[in-house]
């Protein structure tokens, strides 16, 4: 069994995360990308993976909203293959033992006050998918995305949208323009 | 006790306009150059004289404390000493690129042979105009930039942040600062609020010119504080500054102190009230926390101490730079030493 809540408009992305379907984080990073929320009751992975076959995008990025989604969207993520766009987990906990070994850009969004992270958790992260952005959120706790949902939305979305470019920022810093 | 030379980097020609900001017109630039000769001048005969540190502080737009940036002058005095800790205190956070700020830092580091010491501080209500910082915001971007610079310092591989005021998505700095895992940080105990963050992060304290009964209450919540973190601060932990007026006996430090007074004026030189509060001369940024003699000197030190102070940083006063400098280095450097 599982639940699917979409919204907005834009490059698809399909995110994993309980409580993530409808949340703020959703509707913020529904700004500017359709971002379909799976919420499944037992196999996650599986149930993205046939969203995204019977959809027919071409392109899709993923995401992990916690844990146990995180794992779920690094398997959905390999599934995909080569339609896999990008993928970025928030709060994910510690690394699976065997991690997916993924080619496409990874980010890992991080509170720098999270509880269940311990001190060596960047690196335990980095050293289980290599070439990983590692993004801190401050004050983002166990869960960034309900934490910090608008600072979550703007790393996620800037990733999810522009990758290992998304250090280059694209608003205007003009004061004044007019 | 360790002691650190407070000096100023001071204008040293004459300025017609008081208050903040001071026109630059009001500056000559030879003069400019001449102070800053002088205050490098001054910082070595410190060294000479027995302090263990030094200190430059962050102020704009006046000529009483001419180091908008201290790192700059900290550079210089670093090649003119070999001794002394060069302590930053400090950076005001809120008015300055947390990122480059770590990496100005960690690069005096590298300059001084890891001699560097730093406090970071959200600067005074005048100065929040200098960039056009919101004073109510200045203690939430001084914490996050705290926490910001740490994590620089620390972090061994590239790393993006994403703050409630900072935002960087490549921060990666060069060099490492010599001293492992980055030079001591110290932050401000004067609030009961600032005292206990520094407690919780594992950062020494810094009071200014408060009585030492202020003091102790203030190191007895920072204790408390990081007691409840899980480590216990020592008095190298606890740094206090003042002004101190000197000479060889309590009398003559008396009438030096007198004339100090009489010619003060009203607004400090960073635009702060001057009156010293409830008519005691030793309260307040403007009031003189020291006077005396060596003996009358030490009891203050060891009053302090006793409070859980462990560095005096002070302005010394006592008939000119040069002769206090040497004064301090003969009478009071040694004795200052000895209180434990």
């Amino acid at each position: 069994m599982s639940g699917l809540v979409e919204i907005g408009v834009g490059p698809p992305i399909v995110a994993l995360g309980v409580s993530f379907a409808g949340s703020d984080a959703h509707r913020l990073l529904a700004v500017r990308f359709r971002v379909v929320a799976l919420e499944a009751e037992d196999d996650a992975a599986a149930a993205a993976a046939r969203f995204v076959a019977e959809s027919g995008l071409e392109q899709v990025g993923f995401l992990g909203v916690g844990a146990a989604a995180s794992a779920e969207a690094l398997l959905a993520a390999a599934e995909a293959g080569e339609r896999a766009r990008s993928i970025v987990l928030a709060s994910p906990g510690p690394p699976p033992a065997d991690p997916r070994l993924l080619k496409i850009p990874k980010a890992v969004l991080i509170g720098t006050d999270d509880p269940a992270q311990p001190p060596d958790a960047v690196a335990t992260w980095r050293a289980a998918l290599p070439g990983c952005h590692v993004v801190l959120i401050y004050e983002g706790g166990g869960d960034v995305a309900a934490i910090r949902p608008r600072a979550f939305a703007e790393a996620a979305g800037d990733f999810l949208e522009r990758q290992g470019r998304f250090g280059f920022m694209t608003g205007s810093v003009a004061i004044s323009p007019g | 006790m360790k002691t650190c030379f407070l000096g100023t980097g001071g204008y040293t020609g004459q300025v017609a306009v008081r208050g903040w900001p001071v026109p630059p017109a009001e500056c000559d630039r030879e003069e400019a150059a001449k102070s800053m000769a002088t205050a490098i001048r001054n910082y070595r005969l410190a060294e000479e004289a027995g302090f263990d540190w030094i200190s430059i502080s962050e102020h704009h737009y006046q000529p009483g404390l001419m180091t908008p940036n201290p790192a700059i002058l900290a550079a210089a005095v670093s090649r003119e000493t070999s001794r002394v800790k060069i302590a930053l205190l400090g950076p005001l956070i809120p008015l300055v690129n947390p990122v480059r700020t770590a990496e100005e830092i960690a690069m005096l580091d590298a300059l001084n042979g890891g001699r560097t010491v730093v406090l970071f501080l959200k600067g005074t209500p005048n100065e929040h105009a200098t960039y056009g910082t919101n004073p109510a915001e200045t203690r939430d971007i001084t914490q996050e930039g705290v926490d910001l610079i740490l994590r620089a310092w620390t972090e061994p591989q590239p790393f993006s942040w994403e703050g409630r005021y900072f935002r960087y998505r490549t921060v990666s700095v060069w060099p490492r600062t010599v001293q492992d895992p980055h030079p001591p940080v110290f932050y401000s105990g004067n609030s009961e609020e600032s005292a206990q963050f520094a407690g919780r992060r594992g950062l020494s304290i810094a009071i200014g010119f408060a009585p030492p009964e202020k003091v102790k209450q203030q190191v007895d919540i920072y204790k408390r504080a990081a007691h409840a973190a899980g480590w216990e601060p020592t008095h190298d932990n606890v740094l206090y500054r003042g002004r101190m007026v000197i000479a060889e006996t309590d009398s003559a430090a008396n009438e030096i102190a007198e004339r100090i007074r009489a010619r003060a004026p009203a607004t400090t030189p960073t635009g702060a009230p001057a009156g010293a509060g409830g008519g005691d001369p030793t309260a307040g940024v403007a009031g003189i926390q020291f006077v005396g003699g060596p003996d009358a000197v030490l009891r203050k030190a060891q009053t302090l101490h006793e409070a859980g102070v462990g560095i005096l940083d002070v302005a010394v006063a006592g008939g000119g730079m040069t002769r206090s400098l040497e004064l301090f280095g003969r009478l009071f450097a040694p004795a200052l030493k000895e209180v434990a």
